[in-house]
Formats: structure tokens, C-alpha cells, sequence
């Protein structure tokens, strides 16, 4: 298994930096350091955007190899946010070759809310709010993780970046504004409606959450969250 | 900040997002909690993006991360999952948009040497049967023919008023005694490019054009 997290003490710092520079200077053996560091981060995010593994895998690649060649162009910084954009920019370039993005109906995310459990999912609304829920333990699961990665892809691509460097890779809006060269507050906003979109996508299909996170059974009345004016 | 107000104005996505990630002063984060506390629309909206983000952060585990290290020749080691071509480069964007210009211009230009072409032979064939009409009897050749026949030596045709002659050489050539004069051939100017040439050039464009693109839609095609 390879590092995963960037560094994290001033002597491992330095010791990237030094590895940067020989790297700069065309040692593959350096480069390949760099990569064993990042490349987690790298196809995760193109996995995540893209939704294809086969697809992320070459992605991927081509970043790793394109950052080789203009590794002379990085200018300082950090190394992890300038992989990431070279990969986001790798992915951008696919969609607009492909003429199509991977995107998922809507209305296949939403129909069981509407034709099944309709009823079900406004009473599930009220189960969120209850103080001794935890949503880590909800996270654990398969269906949901499923829902949710599929959910990601009916985003815009602006938000869906946002939310997979945030949430997923776990970048500081400034990181992500770097990465997507915005200013932090696009960063905020596409963050926020991206999470808003898959929560209200999330919240009408509550079967994938458990029944013992249902709000229901203590006989509260069922709540609609409404979107503030 | 009253009770009912707290209730009546509800937070909005992006505050209980900030809210989500810590960012907020204390201040405000007070607010925030004190509003969800007591709004239970906003709290469930808050709590829709506290499992969203959970769930998000779980997506971050991947197991088997492929090897994208680079040989010692710079080269990536791993092969390839899906075939080159089916990512089209710059390049092969390019070309196809570089095949399309080639078409379009085929095409126009046979537009042009069809409408060069159709206002040449209208010249020959009826201008300059018109100018010469007047004057010239039936038996008369126009521009194209060996000899042509004019009652006045020297002099503008009949029916052109402007007094040009739009022969560029006029030979007066006295036949049988006769007061008909015969004029050396009317050549008029030819367009350059000829339309024949200019069709043809527009055709070669516009088949190769044709044939470059539709080769590189097989070719996106078969990916």
C-alpha cells in the first residue's frame, strides 16, 4: 500500500520539496515518489467524477504522465492540488470529447419516492432530526454509498467537483478554489447546492435508511423540510 | 434574535452547509444552533447534509488503487483499459473540424463555378446575341464563329449606345464586294479560374472533405 495523506510535519515537507525539485529535473524514480503519494487522491477523485472505473483508471494516467511532462510548470505549492487539477482538467476534457456527460436520470433517482414510498419518505424526514441519530453508522452501508455515488453523477459537473474535493478528498475551500481556480465563495456555493440536491435526492428514498432511524415509531408527525425563501 | 423569528426564517442551504464544515464564528454558529434547536424543518435539512457528508466521506475508501507509476523511459507501466482512440485528442478534434471547413468550402466552391459557369454561357450565348442583333442578318456568327457580317465599317454597333465596341479587335475585312464587313473572332475575356477549373477544385474539396469526415465519425463510431 502507498502513502496516502499529503505531509504532514515540516521535515516531511522539506523532504517532498527536495523530492519535487529532483523530480523537476526529470528523475522518473523522484516523480514516482510523488506519485505513490498522491495517486490515491488522484483516482479517487477521477473515479468519483467520472463513475467508471475502467474510464478513472486511464484518466488517471494520463494526469500521472501529463504532470510528468509539464512537471517544469509547477510553480511551488502543493503538489496534491496541482495533481487534482490536472486530473479535474482531464476530466473536463473527456466530457467535452465525448459531447456527453456521465449523468444520471433524475428521474430514475426519484421515481420509487414518487410511485412507492411517497408516504414513507416524509415520515423518514422527521427520523433525521432526531438527536441520537448517527450518520456515520448510516454511511456504513452499501445501498446508501450505492445511491449516493449515482446520485453525484446527476450534478452539474461544477458541484459534483465541489462536493468530491470537499466531502470525499476532504480539500479546505481555498484548496478547492486552487483546484478549480474560482474564489472561495463559487467554492461555498456550489458546495452547498450540491449537498442540498443530493439531500433532497437522498431524502425521498428512505428505505435506505433503517427502520430503527425512523422517526415514525415515537409517533411524531411527519415534517416536510422546506427549502428557505 | 427572538424565538419566532428563528422559527419563521429558515436557514439557508449554504449557512447550514459552512454550519456542516465548522466554518462559521461563534457568534453565528450560536445563532445557527439555537435556530435548529427550535426550527425542526431546518434541523432536518441539517441533518439530511450531516448523512450526505458522512456518506461522502465513506465513498473515499477504494480498495486495489492501481499502480500509475511511470518506467524508467517515462512511459506508463500499466496498459491501457480502454483503446487510445477512445478518447479523442485535441488533435483528432481538430481534424475533424479541419475535414468539415474542407467540405464547406468544396461545396461552395462548386456553388460558385456553377453560378460563374451558368453567367458565362448567359454572356455568350444571349448578351451578346443582343448587342449584335440589330445589325447582323440571320446568317450572321456571333463571338465564337470565324466572320462576322456589320453594315457599318468601323462604326458601333447598332444597339450599343454607349459607342464601345466590345470587340477587343475589329478587322474589317471586305467580302464579295459587298458593304459587310468581317470581323476577326470575338473571344470574350475568360474568367480565371475558369469555371470548369473552379468546379472541379470545388469537387475534389468537397469529396475529400466528405470522406475525411465521415472516416473520422467510423472511426469515433468503432470506439
Amino acid at each position: 500500500m502507498t502513502p496516502t495523506q499529503p505531509p504532514a510535519s515540516p521535515n516531511d515537507e522539506s523532504a517532498l520539496q527536495a523530492v519535487i525539485a529532483r523530480a523537476r529535473s526529470g528523475d522518473v524514480e523522484a516523480f514516482n515518489v510523488l506519485v505513490e503519494r498522491f495517486q490515491r487522491a488522484a483516482f479517487v477523485v477521477a473515479l468519483r467524477m467520472l463513475g467508471d472505473r475502467d474510464l478513472a483508471e486511464d484518466v488517471t494516467q494520463d494526469a500521472v504522465l501529463s504532470a510528468f511532462r509539464h512537471i517544469k510548470q509547477f510553480r511551488g505549492g502543493s503538489f496534491r492540488v496541482w495533481l487534482l487539477r490536472i486530473v479535474t482538467n482531464q476530466c473536463l476534457d473527456y466530457w467535452r470529447a465525448q459531447q456527453r456527460r456521465p449523468s444520471v436520470s433524475l428521474d430514475v433517482l426519484l421515481a420509487p419516492a414518487t410511485e412507492e414510498t411517497g408516504g414513507e419518505a416524509a415520515r423518514n424526514d422527521a427520523a433525521l432530526i432526531d438527536p441520537a441519530w448517527d450518520p456515520t453508522m448510516l454511511a456504513e452501508r452499501h445501498e446508501l454509498q450505492a445511491f449516493i455515488e449515482r446520485a453525484l453523477l446527476a450534478l452539474p459537473e461544477d458541484q459534483r467537483l465541489a462536493v468530491v474535493l470537499c466531502d470525499v478528498e476532504g480539500l479546505s475551500y481555498d484548496e478547492i478554489a486552487e483546484v478549480t481556480r474560482t474564489n472561495v465563495g463559487t467554492v461555498k456555493s456550489r458546495l452547498a447546492r450540491g449537498r442540498a440536491r443530493l439531500r433532497d435526492l437522498l431524502l425521498r428514498h428512505p428505505e435506505l435508511l433503517p427502520r430503527a432511524y425512523r422517526h415514525d415509531s415515537r409517533g411524531d408527525q411527519p415534517r416536510v423540510p422546506r427549502k428557505p425563501e | 434574535m427572538k424565538p419566532n423569528e428563528n422559527v419563521m426564517n429558515h436557514l439557508s442551504d449554504e449557512l447550514l452547509s459552512e454550519r456542516l464544515d465548522g466554518l462559521l464564528d461563534v457568534a453565528a454558529q450560536e445563532r445557527v444552533d439555537a435556530h435548529l434547536a427550535e426550527c425542526a424543518d431546518c434541523a432536518a435539512r441539517y441533518a439530511g447534509l450531516r448523512q450526505v457528508q458522512a456518506t461522502l466521506r465513506a465513498l473515499r475508501q477504494v480498495e486495489d488503487i492501481p499502480d500509475f507509476r511511470l518506467n524508467a523511459q517515462g512511459r506508463p507501466r500499466r496498459l491501457r483499459l480502454r483503446p487510445e482512440s477512445s478518447r479523442p485528442s485535441r488533435g483528432y478534434v481538430f481534424a475533424r473540424m479541419a475535414s468539415v471547413a474542407v467540405l464547406v468550402g468544396g461545396v461552395l466552391l462548386l456553388f460558385v463555378a456553377i453560378i460563374t459557369g451558368a453567367g458565362s454561357l448567359t454572356l455568350t450565348s444571349h448578351e451578346s446575341a443582343a448587342n449584335y442583333s440589330n445589325a447582323a442578318p440571320a446568317s450572321q456568327s456571333y463571338p465564337g464563329c470565324t466572320t462576322m457580317h456589320c453594315p457599318a465599317v468601323g462604326t458601333p454597333l447598332p444597339g450599343n449606345n454607349d459607342g464601345a465596341v466590345k470587340t477587343p479587335t475589329m478587322v474589317p475585312t471586305p467580302v464579295g464586294g459587298q458593304s459587310n464587313t468581317t470581323f476577326a473572332p470575338l473571344k470574350p475575356p475568360a474568367p480565371f479560374p475558369s469555371p470548369l477549373a473552379e468546379f472541379g477544385l470545388g469537387m475534389l474539396l468537397a469529396l475529400g472533405g466528405l470522406i475525411a469526415f465521415l472516416g473520422f465519425g467510423r472511426r469515433e463510431r468503432s470506439t
